[in-house]
């Protein structure tokens, strides 16, 4: 029992996976902002007062959901613009790490409305988004790759002891239930892939890749034209997706666990074109890999400094720019390298 | 979750509490994937009676998603949505047809809401195949006709065959008045 009390207050007091759910939150935002960007040129027709959809039918079917959406607050089109372009500045901040969590709360309302706005158009990332939002909303995800402004600090030091205790203890929930969540996904779409005929037969790659809308005919034909391709790549998937969770419950397989589902969603993403939907599962698994993705950035940043150096360093060896032969080549470089 | 004893028996609990906020749908390419090209074409007819020829709606898009890897647009997904929707069911009731046609049985008509709901994917393909046929809304159609096609790859079985080309098969959706649409 003791044992099981210290678990629990250790478990309480130190924040697990800092740096993964803000890996989690940045890609979040990137694909939030990139469906903005890549519907930007339609926007009008999708989501605007005069779309496809009209507005009353948009209207009448959120009422029947008991939803919201803030484009059904006007059907004017500068409402609609601003709301559109709002978001759009909302999922960039949430990418650059500004405005902490309100911003990101903030992020997922015109989120939600502009999926809202259209549902035909979500698939599984756009679900997987807008469930683990609000999750996110409980970690610190703002504590790396962002600009604090102070002010939420200063808040919080306002706050009473008592309130800001509860800090770790949210931040780990946050981070279990999208853990759960991402295991969820995986163990239920595995279930329903074992009651498939084709992933039964190992055949549902062949299938599936030389669909028009989910091929890309330069490559597809290389997997669906072998045999051993197709069918390991479809056992695979299959077993995967249902042990999955295994992996993430013993802690030596997590990271190999994680990977794998990175290399399997990078892989969707360009064989299907679905690169929402991959980079959404991506962002969710960094949530296992936060030691690993810390020593990247590490090793990322220290290359970086490394290569400034040496610059600096061959910059001012090369002497005065104007006493040489030639002007050098890059002076608004070196100066900003100084 | 997969159609389960439970799921059927709580089903209705359980939705009250995660609609809309928490809904969550991981069938992902499952229980089958989609193995076969599905899309729509179109035609409209003029106020004096003239029709003009079938325009493909579904190509253009298509061959814009398979040019762009990266995040491409979405709007291809209006019509596979809804043609999705032409035949979408309750698994519960999709279950209970499949059983009736093995059986060579009549099958369960259509429920008041799955006929709204194709109803509501009919008029929405006429109204988006309006929007895509170069120059026929400018020149004032009296009214627009949807054929849904459905082309079937050729099967595992064929697939070293280079002449298997797969089967297709049309069904033509009713004419829709231009003022019924806007």
């Amino acid at each position: 029992m003791r044992r099981i009390l210290t678990k629990i207050d250790g478990w309480s007091s130190s924040p697990v996976s800092v740096v993964g759910a803000s890996g989690t939150r940045v890609l979040l935002g990137f694909v939030g902002l990139m469906y903005y960007i890549s519907q930007y040129g339609d926007r009008a027709f999708l989501f605007g007062p005069a779309s496809i959809l009209p507005w009353q039918e948009f209207t009448d079917r959120v009422a029947e959901n008991g939803s919201f959406s803030l484009y059904a607050v006007s059907s004017s089109e500068a409402w609609f613009q601003i709301v559109f372009h709002l978001g759009l500045i909302a999922a960039l901040l949430v990418m650059l790490g500004v405005g902490g969590r309100l911003g990101l709360a903030i992020h997922w309302v015109f989120l939600w409305s502009i999926y809202e706005r259209q549902t035909v158009l979500l698939d599984g990332g756009d679900n997987l988004a807008y469930l683990v939002i609000p999750m996110l909303l409980l970690t610190r995800c703002y504590d790396r790759f962002s600009f604090p402004s102070g002010i939420g600090a200063k808040m919080v030091n306002r706050l009473p002891g008592q309130i800001r205790a509860t800090a770790t203890p949210l931040h780990n929930l946050g981070v279990l239930a999208i853990a759960l969540q991402i295991c969820l996904v995986y163990v239920v779409s595995g279930l329903y892939k074992v009651q498939g005929k084709m992933w039964q037969d190992g055949t549902a790659l062949f299938y599936v890749l030389r669909v028009p809308e989910f091929s890309f005919p330069s490559l597809s034909h290389l997997v669906y034209e072998n045999d051993f391709l197709v069918f390991s790549g479809t056992y695979v998937t299959v077993l995967f997706l249902v042990y999955f969770p295994l992996g993430i419950l013993v802690p030596a397989l997590r990271p190999w666990a994680a990977v794998m589902s990175i290399g399997f969603h990078l892989g969707i993403g360009l064989l299907m074109g679905l690169t929402g939907f991959a980079l959404t599962m991506v962002a969710c698994d960094l949530i296992f890999l936060s030691r690993g993705l810390e020593e990247a950035v590490a090793y990322g940043a220290g290359r970086l400094q490394k290569a400034r150096s040496h610059r600096l360093e061959q910059s001012s060896a090369g002497g005065n720019p104007g006493s040489g032969e030639y002007p050098s080549p890059e002076p608004v470089a070196s100066g900003k390298a100084g | 979750m997969p159609l389960t004893p439970t799921k059927v028996k709580y089903y209705s609990q359980v939705n009250d509490v995660m609609q809309p906020y928490m809904a969550q749908n991981w069938m992902l390419f499952a229980p089958d994937p989609l193995s076969d090209e599905r899309g729509i074409l179109s035609r409209a007819r003029c106020a004096d009676g003239a029709v003009t020829d079938f325009y493909d709606v579904t190509g253009p898009h298509v061959q814009k998603v398979q040019g762009d890897r990266f995040f491409p647009p979405r709007i291809n997904r209006l019509v596979s949505g809804a043609v999705m929707q032409l035949d979408s069911s309750d698994p519960v009731l999709q279950r209970l047809r499949d059983t009736e046609k093995e059986a060579k049985k009549k099958q369960l008509p259509l429920l008041p809401y799955e006929k709204t709901s194709r109803e509501q994917a009919e008029r929405f393909l006429s109204r988006y195949s309006l929007t895509q046929m170069p120059g026929v809304r400018a020149g004032r159609p009296a009214a627009v006709q949807v054929r849904v096609y459905v082309h079937e790859l050729p099967p595992w079985s064929q697939r070293k065959n280079e002449s298997a080309k797969g089967s297709t098969k049309y069904q033509d959706l009713s004419w829709r008045e231009f003022g019924t649409l806007t």
